[in-house]
């Protein structure tokens, strides 16, 4: 077997392209999730049991469906509803739905995970509500769960091939168009394994430097 | 002990708690003059660390008032009776209200500045600069000004605790609240922190302490309480409690702490 890795190299600028937009779609997907799942904190912690139920229940949901059938619902299921998306704007939604889900139970679990008395010492200092997450407990939060953050980013990575369904040009919907055309299927899916090795490497890589801020925090709350 | 004149820095008239079924707190009444240091003593269990916490309200009592400084805090006058105080309320109060915890409870994504600057200017939003400042002049008084850019997690526990103490005093607090904060220490560093306390005692600084430092009360305290089972059991200068108490449960208490 001869591996025709030229057609790779000269279909680069496609593979970049590709590799791009996973990049930018997971990256984006990832912060407003973030931002959703923070909001999402209020309700999984509040001393309201219904709406904490409330919100426990929406969460495990949006964890418990495919990614796969998440993305059905929302390019193909929808637009019966009249609510029709552009595939970016599809694809996007899809991953940004799927990962506030996760996202929230992470927060939720970190913040759960941290000292009674911390929030004890923000209140005692004059802290009450946004205040007091903003500046004393999510910052704390973030980095004890920077890791599992780290780690569902590079599942949210790896799920984003399901959009090339949709035909969103993505790393996967790049190297199975080249395979396609030039029907070089070893050679074209090699080069995008090895492309999702290296990007989440690189994540692994920042997890790894992170994590001496989570033993900062760990240590410090003695 | 002569009765100190004037108005209480803070006064607990008939505060009671209960978590369940149980009775934790008994209808305390207790006064605390300004400059006074009190020591609240007592067995584990005896209510001391509730008792402190219903005085910033970090625990809410279910029976009876606290006033800071004349001002009832907690509940609020509205026409025609009183209202419970929100979270924001509440947390205004606080500010004026210093408190040192058992295990510090610094916040560890600070550094020792940042500890000890946060609240004055994000809550009490007083000008950074001065602030900084101030903060630098408490970090020196408690003999760790050159940790000042160090996070916590490099501190030991006496100098995480010393940082707890710059931290609230920055608050510029009208009180300090002290509980059991040599009790997670190792036994030789426990002298570094009650040094500093002893000299705030001294400075005239209004300080409620929960403490099993029997030497620290004698020395510091100008009155001393002992709780048991929620209740007061005595409440006496502290010459007075050490050398000549009043009740058997506190010859009790004091034969099995003393040493």
């Amino acid at each position: 077997m001869t591996l025709r890795m030229e057609v790779i190299w000269k279909e680069a600028p496609q593979f970049a392209a590709g590799l791009a937009n996973t990049v930018w779609l997971c990256g984006a997907a990832m912060v407003l999730s973030l931002a959703l799942g923070a909001l999402f904190l209020g309700p999984l912690m509040s001393r309201n049991a219904n709406l904490r139920r409330g919100a426990a229940a929406l969460v495990d949901a949006g964890r418990c469906v495919p990614f796969l059938l998440l993305t059905y619902i929302v390019y193909f299921g929808l637009p019966a509803a009249g609510v029709v998306l552009d595939k970016w704007t599809a694809a996007l939604a899809t991953l940004v739905l799927y990962n506030t889900a996760y996202m929230a139970e992470i927060l939720r679990a970190g913040w759960a995970g941290l000292p009674p008395g911390q929030t004890q010492a923000a209140r005692a200092f004059g802290y009450s509500g946004f205040a007091m997450t903003r500046r004393i407990i999510l910052p704390q939060v973030l980095i004890a769960v920077g890791p599992v953050i780290g780690n569902q980013l590079i599942q949210l990575i790896k799920d984003s091939a399901f959009l090339s369904i949709i035909t969103v040009p993505e790393l996967t919907f790049a190297a199975n168009a080249v395979q396609s055309f030039y029907f070089v299927p070893f050679e074209s899916f090699l080069a995008a394994t090895l492309l999702y090795w290296g990007l989440c490497g690189g994540i692994e890589w920042l997890v790894r430097r992170g994590e001496r801020w989570a033993f900062l925090v760990r240590r410090g709350h003695a | 002990m002569p009765e100190r004149e004037g108005l209480p820095a803070v006064e607990l008239r008939g505060v009671g708690k209960r978590f369940g079924d149980q009775e934790v707190l008994s209808r305390i009444d207790l006064r605390v003059m300004p400059g006074e240091t009190v020591c609240i003593l007592g067995p584990s269990g005896s209510g001391k660390s509730t008792l402190l916490r219903c005085v910033n309200w970090l625990e809410k009592p279910d029976w009876g008032s606290v006033f800071l400084n004349g001002k009832r805090i907690g509940v609020r006058a509205v026409p025609g009776g009183a209202v419970a105080m929100n979270d924001r309320e509440l947390a205004a109060v606080r500010t004026r209200i210093g408190m040192v915890f058992q295990h510090f409870n610094l916040w560890p994504h600070m550094t020792v500045l940042g500890n000890v600057t946060e609240s004055p200017i994000h809550v009490q939003r007083r000008p950074r600069a001065q602030v900084i400042a101030e903060a630098e002049r408490l970090l020196e008084k408690v003999g760790l000004a050159d940790k000042r850019h160090v996070h916590p997690a490099y501190l030991s526990g006496g100098q995480m605790q010393r940082v707890a103490i710059a931290r609230a005093l920055a608050m510029r607090p009208e009180l300090l609240l002290f509980d059991e904060p040599t009790s997670a220490l190792d036994p030789e560093l426990v002298g570094e922190v009650l040094a500093v306390m002893q000299d705030l005692a001294q400075e005239g600084m209004t300080m409620i302490v929960v403490t099993h430092e029997m030497h620290f009360a004698r020395d510091a305290a100008s009155r001393v309480v002992l709780l048991d089972k929620g209740r007061i059991v005595e409440e006496a200068g502290a010459e007075d409690f050490f050398e000549r108490p009043q009740t058997e449960r506190s010859r009790q208490f004091l034969e099995r702490y003393s040493r």
